[in-house]
């Protein structure tokens, strides 16, 4: 872990301590933040933010503290990002495990299903799922997480089905060996190192996808505040107060964009080692 | 004999990490008017960097990192015009190629771009350099091809690449090539990537083409039978340097360079008593990012004395014609 | 030609008919909508009643016959909001929402194409350079926020553009370029991978060979060779537009089905919500046929083989 710090080039190493020190924030949100996130102070309401130590970002109409309630935000946001995407990519492995190693009926469901997803836009589904489920945080993220779950069950179908063709595991098979066990020794180290690619670079949509409902007000409800909702709530005063709906958007264009930039640098890294 | 081509002291570098290395490493040549000219080395000595830095496609734009092209390069024209071709650049070069010296690669399944027809890419070349309307580039195409062996050439000049077989499509490349009657053919291993009866099909075709024609050719290949078979003069590379210059009978009858010794020898012959070995060289070529001080094949020449390893021997004519870069023979 | 169009047509009908399935089944799969529309609770002879009005007490493979049979006359239901048919709210809304995607995707393809070619065939110089970047920002950056950053400046600051409705040229401005970035940075980027691959091919360094200039090399051998493949990445793009219009418009309140599907999901309206994830589905599809025929079109080596 260490070496890889010590490996990459300065930008990389900008943009991971930006996302450390954001996460961390978000971690120890209820240290970090001057107020609490939903505290009202209509004295103080719409203050231009840089104006005082006291609310650094400004306040929005109901004279919330704007910095504040961007760290819990980012909290909200990042952590339903996160999990969504666990969840979704632990579907989406099992499927392309199952996929690929069964073959057969389970193989040809499931490539449909992933025909499925690319000609109706995922967006669509949600929009559908939401409707019907409501708009609870765990939905929500299931939700998003499952956004993208064809990449990673195309990736570890193609993995396994390298891999089977393989002499180890037709030897390993040989001597008996339970499937997992199989699985477990053999596949994995080889899925996970193109799955943490793959899942970094996704990540910036999953968090997208989600700051793009709350924004439209289908995703997470008030008064939970995630980036995309404090978007969404603040646009109304863009006029007369920008920085109620600039600041949490800037915090979303910092994140997706770091990570992005990592996620690239990962992806380029493990080309070339592969290649060699 | 007048020079159609002349290389002096060319370098081709290509950039590596912090570094150039140089695969080729002064190369001294020249094509005259009419003649073959057979330029041969094993795999790896930079036969087709030498020949393709020539063309300028190396350094061209579609190269991901250009070449460095050091040296002295001059074509000379038929109203003995010289031009400096290491000195041009890349947009004047487009006037050269496929006009004046046309160029045949080795692979001839995919150097035809498979989504358009042959009589597109034929009549592409000759538009592009004459002025001729698209009536007459079409006849013309028509009778080169005619003129390479391919049957029914009206109708296939809507045909794709993928409707021609191997020999066929070598054929057509080389329509191609002396589409605009270049002074000059490059022929990279023509027929490397062929069967043998089709590969003598295509040299009898050369052949023709420059007895008609008059174009002079430079052939680059490994192959000593084709060699023998059809240059008037042949020139030995050896790890990015010219060893030996001779007109052909020569070459095979009295090789002045340990190198070109040895190659001749490891060919098999029809009067060798079965189960002898075959001769072979000792140890192998090296890689042009380490080469050795001194004479290049010093490291695996059976007459190595002291000074070869120090220093590097300039080609010297024995005979007329004929050059030999080594001291000791 | 003709069994491939056919193969082609049966499989975007068959995905059609599994998006009806899934929309319908989907819908009725988690209760009754009238618990979401009557928070407060219905009495049995309520539910028993609006279930009659609405043809939901008969078994479940009925209605959905009855729902396709009224599909195919355009008969997709009543809004439960407005109680008004659904075919005609959405309306020419449609056509709305298919201007502003046809635009945005016309803008995504000619700069995300001479992007990315500036980019493969001009990699050192300066400017390839910093459109290199630039490009990575623009893939970076979700819709919404370059929408709100755009209204900011050009609305309000400026006071050029307008930021809401969809009536003048100028109002098509703003919402188009927020919905192509992304894919302009998606195709630049597939571009230039596919050409610079392509640009090291044998047949382009024998068009080099042959002295041809440059830009006809490119546009000739390089561009269309490298493009053919580009069939997977435009049904990436037409759907991430198609998604991306339904945040957009919602942004700039622009007159199509995107505003009028968010808000219908916002009230839990279900023949609207049905309609909608059917009608984009619809566009989808229908676009992504019209890229395979144009594509079997275009490529002679299916157009030879078939």
């Amino acid at each position: 872990m260490k070496k890889w710090f010590k490996e990459m080039p300065l930008a990389v190493k900008l943009y991971v301590s930006v996302i450390a020190i954001l996460v961390l924030a978000g971690m120890f949100a209820e240290l970090v933040m001057p107020h609490p996130p939903n505290q009202t102070n209509l004295l103080h309401k719409v203050q231009a933010p840089f104006q005082s130590w006291e609310y650094v970002l400004g306040t929005d109409q109901l004279g919330r503290d704007i910095l504040s309630r961007c760290i819990y935000g980012i909290r909200i946001s990042i952590g339903m990002a996160l999990f969504g995407l666990l969840i979704g990519g632990a579907v989406g492995v099992t499927l392309g495990l199952v996929s690929g190693y069964f073959g057969g009926w389970f193989d040809r469901m499931i490539m449909s299903a992933v025909d499925f997803q690319m000609a109706v836009p995922f967006t669509l589904i949600i929009l559908m799922g939401l409707a019907l489920l409501g708009t609870g945080i765990p939905t929500l993220m299931i939700f998003i997480g499952l956004a993208n779950w064809e990449s990673y069950a195309k990736l570890t179908r193609g993995i396994v089905l390298a891999v089977r063709e393989q002499q180890f595991v037709e030897a390993a098979r040989s001597y008996n060996a339970p499937n997992w066990r199989i699985i477990r020794k053999h596949i994995f180290p080889n899925i996970v190192p193109s799955l943490i690619v793959l899942l970094t670079l996704n990540f910036p949509s999953v968090l997208m996808l989600e700051s793009a409902l709350s924004f439209l007000g289908i995703g997470v409800q008030p008064p939970t505040a995630t980036l995309g909702r404090m978007v969404g709530e603040g646009r109304n005063y863009l006029m007369t107060s920008w920085w109620v709906a600039m600041m949490p958007a800037l915090i979303i264009l910092m994140i997706t964009f770091c990570v992005q930039f990592i996620g690239e640098w990962l992806r380029d890294r493990m080309d070339v080692r592969l290649g060699q | 004999m007048k020079p159609v081509l002349t290389i002096e002291n060319l370098r081709v570098g290509f950039r590596q990490q912090d570094r150039i290395v140089y695969p080729v490493d002064g190369i001294h040549l020249s094509v005259c008017e009419g003649e073959t000219l057979a330029l041969v080395g094993e795999s790896g000595c930079g036969k087709s960097v030498t020949s393709m830095s020539v063309m300028g496609l190396l350094q061209s734009w579609n190269n991901p990192s250009r070449a460095i092209v050091e040296g002295s390069i001059v074509y000379t024209r038929a109203d003995g015009e010289k031009i400096r071709l290491s000195e041009l650049h890349d947009k004047e070069f487009d006037r050269i190629r496929g006009n004046e010296i046309g160029m045949v690669f080795q692979e001839p399944m995919t150097s035809l771009n498979p989504v358009l027809t042959i009589g597109f890419q034929l009549m592409e070349v000759i538009r592009a350099h004459e002025q001729v309307s698209k009536q007459e580039a079409k006849s013309r195409a028509i009778s080169l091809l005619e003129q390479v062996g391919i049957p029914d050439a009206a109708n296939r000049l809507r045909s794709y690449p993928h409707q021609f077989s191997g020999g066929q499509r070598q054929r057509i490349v080389i329509a191609m090539a002396i589409a605009c009657r270049p002074r000059l053919l490059i022929a990279d291993e023509p027929t490397t990537a062929l069967d043998v009866t089709i590969q003598a099909q295509v040299l009898a075709l050369m052949k023709r083409l420059q007895e008609e024609r008059g174009v002079a050719i430079w052939m680059v290949t490994h192959n000593l039978a084709v060699v023998a078979e059809f240059a008037h003069r042949v020139a030995v590379m050896y790890a990015g340097s010219i060893v030996e210059i001779a007109p052909v009978k020569q070459l095979f009858s009295v090789p002045g360079h340990p190198y070109t010794r040895l190659l001749l020898r490891s060919i098999p012959r029809l009067d060798s008593v079965p189960g002898e070995r075959l001769a072979t060289i000792p140890g192998r070529v090296p890689d042009p990012a380490h080469r050795p001080e001194g004479c290049p094949f010093a490291p695996r020449c059976p007459m190595r004395e002291e000074r070869c390893t120090r220093e590097k021997p300039a080609l010297k004519e024995r005979e007329k014609g004929h050059f030999v870069a080594c001291p000791l023979t | 030609m003709g069994q491939f169009l056919f193969k082609r047509t049966l499989r975007s009908a068959i995905t059609m008919l599994l998006v009806l399935l899934f929309v319908f089944f989907g819908a009725r799969a988690t209760g009754s909508p009238f618990t979401a529309m009557f928070p407060d609770g219905l009495t049995p002879e309520e539910m028993e009643a609006y279930n009659r009005q609405f043809g939901l007490d008969k078994p479940l493979p009925v209605q959905f016959g009855l729902y396709v049979k009224n599909a195919l006359q355009g008969d997709f239901g009543v809004s439960l909001d407005q109680r008004r048919p659904v075919t005609e709210i959405y309306g020419d809304r449609v056509g709305e929402t298919l201007k502003l995607s046809v635009w945005a995707l016309t803008l995504s393809i000619s700069a995300g194409m001479l992007a990315g070619i500036v980019m493969a065939v001009r990699r050192e110089a300066w400017y390839s350079r910093w459109l290199m970047r630039l490009i990575s920002v623009f893939y970076s950056i979700p819709g919404f926020v370059i929408a709100i950053l755009l209204i900011l400046i050009f609305s309000f600051y400026l006071k050029v553009l307008p930021s809401k409705g969809g009536e003048t040229p100028l109002h098509y401005i703003m919402p188009v370029i927020a919905l192509s970035l992304h894919p302009i940075a998606s195709i630049a980027r597939y571009v230039q991978t596919s050409l610079l691959e392509t640009i090291s091919q044998d047949y382009i360094r024998t068009a080099v060979a042959k002295g041809i200039g440059r830009w006809k090399v490119i546009v000739r051998h390089a561009l269309r060779n490298a493009l053919i493949p580009a069939v997977t990445v435009i049904g990436m793009i037409i759907t991430g537009i198609v998604s991306g219009s339904l945040v957009i418009e919602t942004v700039f309140s622009w007159p199509g089905i995107g505003t009028t599907l968010v808000k219908a999901v916002l009230n839990r309206d279900f023949p609207m919500i049905q309609l909608g994830v059917v009608a984009f589905s619809a566009v989808v599809i229908f676009m992504n046929f019209v890229v395979d025929v144009i594509y079997m079109l275009i490529d002679p080596r299916i157009k030879v083989a078939v």
